[in-house]
């Protein structure tokens, strides 16, 4: 189990790499607002913590869509190939469990714009 | 459209026209759809009457702005509520504490103004982050390190106005007792700047904290007395090296000398945070069977607890201390920290933790435990929310934090988690404390007995913690404990636990509001403090 994560996550560091060059202006703005508010959650870390007396885990909305999708989906948002502009809209204007809503003081709508280009990019 | 109270459609329709001239058109948010963006992700309330909801929203970008906002809104009479990043998740987020009130969000005023690392401190505007503030200091490899809370996209500013916390050494983890200096924006719209900030020219804004006369910086804390619009903080010297040890004591009734014996290092300035815990006793809020059989039949006694201690093999008490400093002076104090717990407490044993030099190279950061730490922001605390395999049936939606304040004092730590067991029991809801239950050390001069309850986007479930987090107030209130943080839900009923002399804190705090804010109109409500004209507001 721990082998295939750490695999995964290795081509998953991979093909980032590779695709950042390919990224359009909006799409690599995209990637730079989806790092600073996303990748915090949904980013491809593994880290244990002892104040919460947990072993490796990946990060919290990683974590929240491997143990929701079960293997039927990346847990990794950047690897997701399915995801939809209004339910990226929706989840980062509406919160989703306990991921809260973001303001557009925060993430103003032409930056959600510049995620939704990133994550729904061509591939 | 929500209206503020007392205030007419055309009014308020006026007053959003000047608050357009004021910032522009761009950040003045009126439409249900972005009047949204400003409820409480957690609020307790999600969805029912009571939930806290703005009337509109205005983003300020500098406090020339902040001053024509308030003034508009002070002709108006219309209440404000100034939030900094609007992240204080489980305390409220972006939501007034009065319903129709217009959200100042001063998310654009996020510049870090200064950083010494020769003098340590910082000065920086509301809507700087934690991240923020670590990548400034980083990118220009200044050598000082931060305290910070759990998520790293809160404010410094607004956490320590909240009487925030974090996780290094003792002085720099009382987020408020580490400020030093204040510029705020009255009521009325004029600038003050606190201690050597109100001497024209000073260079010494962020060095002396008291300048001259009666300090004033403690009624901008968990309040509603001005607009607070620039902050320094304290920093740490960025330490060379980290090392932390365990300490284990061998029976239950040994918690006292432990808490003792800790309580000398960290008030001696020796330790960084310490952080207790109990090998016999399983994970907080997740204790095994065994432990939990013991309560089967009411509270165990004292010598059930130490029988069931030794019948385990286990200690009974942990604590892992952290040490800050050159490398000779944290070795050499968890060598007299081993030699001062050997002595007063027969049978301690320990065990060497981790030893590091700092700062941490970045490519450690990533995969690093426990950042906070070292002062390195990050978001790993939403563990505690996110989907898991325990709750992947029903996964919250947030949770109300409730932090008890007790004595260092075993005693204390025993009583405290049998109230909540009780609490809990009363309403019959399963416990998730034990005797064993360990408290937490934000403060380095209180111990903490914590709680965490869901809350979901569900009238009928958030009713079922609102219920339980406000009879723990009643049950704490009970033994002279209180928490020292809450949510708009729950400050009037948390605050009216502090009634010593029929409330006189209280109605001192209210003549002061009166006197500084007489139209009542910043955060009416915010911590209990109602303004004259709206005193039978309170729940």
């Amino acid at each position: 189990m721990k082998t295939s994560i750490c695999l995964s996550l290795v081509l998953a560091g991979l093909s980032s790499l590779a695709l950042a060059q390919d990224l359009n202006p909006e799409q690599q703005h995209g990637k730079q607002v989806f790092d600073k508010w996303c990748a915090p959650c949904h980013g491809t870390e593994v880290v244990a913590s002892e104040l919460l007396g947990m072993g490796a885990l990946p990060l919290p909305g990683t974590a929240a869509l491997g143990v929701k999708y079960k293997g039927d989906l990346p847990a990794v948002l950047e690897e997701r190939t399915d995801l939809q502009a209004i339910y990226i809209r929706t989840v980062v204007r509406n919160g989703l469990f306990g991921m809260p809503i973001s303001r557009k003081t925060e993430v103003s709508d032409s930056d959600l714009d510049a995620i939704i280009a990133y994550l729904t990019r061509p591939r | 459209m929500a209206l503020p109270p007392n205030v007419s459609e055309a009014e308020f329709a006026n007053a959003l026209s000047e608050f357009t001239s004021a910032v522009g058109s761009d950040w003045v948010f009126s439409s249900d759809e972005d009047i949204a963006l400003y409820r409480d992700s957690y609020s307790v309330y999600w969805g029912e009457e009571e939930e806290r909801i703005a009337s509109a929203a205005v983003a300020p970008a500098n406090v020339e702005q902040v001053q024509q906002v308030v003034r508009i809104a002070n002709r108006y009479r219309i209440p404000v509520y100034p939030i900094s990043t609007g992240r204080n998740l489980t305390y409220g987020g972006a939501a007034p504490t009065l319903s129709g009130s217009v959200v100042i969000d001063l998310k654009r005023m996020n510049r870090v103004l200064e950083v010494d690392d020769k003098r340590h401190f910082a000065l920086v505007e509301p809507g700087v982050s934690y991240f923020d503030l670590y990548d400034y200091i980083h990118e220009r490899g200044l050598k000082v390190m931060l305290d910070i809370p759990d998520p790293g996209w809160g404010s410094p500013m607004g956490n320590s106005l909240d009487h925030g916390v974090g996780y290094t050494f003792g002085p720099y983890r009382d987020h408020f007792g580490s400020h030093i200096g204040l510029e705020i924006v009255t009521a009325e719209g004029e600038i003050i700047r606190t201690g050597m900030g109100a001497v024209p020219g000073s260079d010494s804004w962020q060095d002396y904290h008291y300048g001259a006369g009666p300090s004033i910086e403690g009624l901008f804390a968990q309040s509603n007395f001005g607009i607070v619009t620039k902050m320094g903080v304290k920093l740490m010297p960025m330490p060379e090296a980290y090392l932390s040890g365990y300490v284990f004591v061998p029976r239950y009734q040994d918690l006292q000398g432990l808490i003792e014996e800790v309580s000398y290092l960290e008030d001696s300035y020796l330790v960084g945070m310490p952080m207790y815990g109990s090998p016999v006793g399983g994970p907080f809020m997740n204790a095994p069977a065994n432990v939990r059989a013991l309560m089967e039949n009411g509270w165990p006694s004292m010598s059930q607890l130490e029988s069931f201690v030794s019948s385990q093999g286990l200690p009974a008490w942990s604590v892992k201390l952290q040490f800050y400093g050159p490398e000779e002076t944290v070795r050499a104090n968890w060598t007299a920290a081993q030699r001062r717990f050997a002595a007063a407490i027969p049978g301690a044993t320990f065990e060497a933790g981790e030893f590091l030099t700092l700062p941490i190279p970045d490519e450690a950061i990533p995969s690093l435990p426990d950042k906070v730490r070292f002062g390195i922001p990050n978001l790993e605390i939403f563990h505690l929310v996110a989907r898991n395999p325990m709750t992947d049936a029903d996964p919250p939606d947030g949770h109300a934090d409730l932090f008890t304040m007790i004595p260092r004092k075993a005693e204390a730590v025993w009583d405290s988690a049998r109230m909540m067991v009780e609490a809990y029991r009363d309403l019959g809801v399963p416990p998730v404390h034990s005797p064993f239950a360990t408290p937490l050390t934000y403060y380095s001069r209180a111990l903490v007995m914590p709680t965490l309850l869901p809350s979901w986007r569900n009238a009928a479930k958030n009713e079922r913690s609102r219920n339980l987090y406000m009879h723990i107030l009643d049950k704490a209130a009970e033994n002279g404990w209180a928490t020292y943080r809450t949510a708009p839900a729950f400050q009037d009923h948390a605050i009216s636990k502090y009634s010593f002399n029929d409330s006189a804190l209280l109605r001192f705090q209210e003549k002061l509001k009166d006197s500084i804010d007489p139209n009542g109109i910043i955060s009416p409500g915010r911590y209990g403090i109602w303004p004259a004209n709206m005193r039978n507001n309170r729940g």
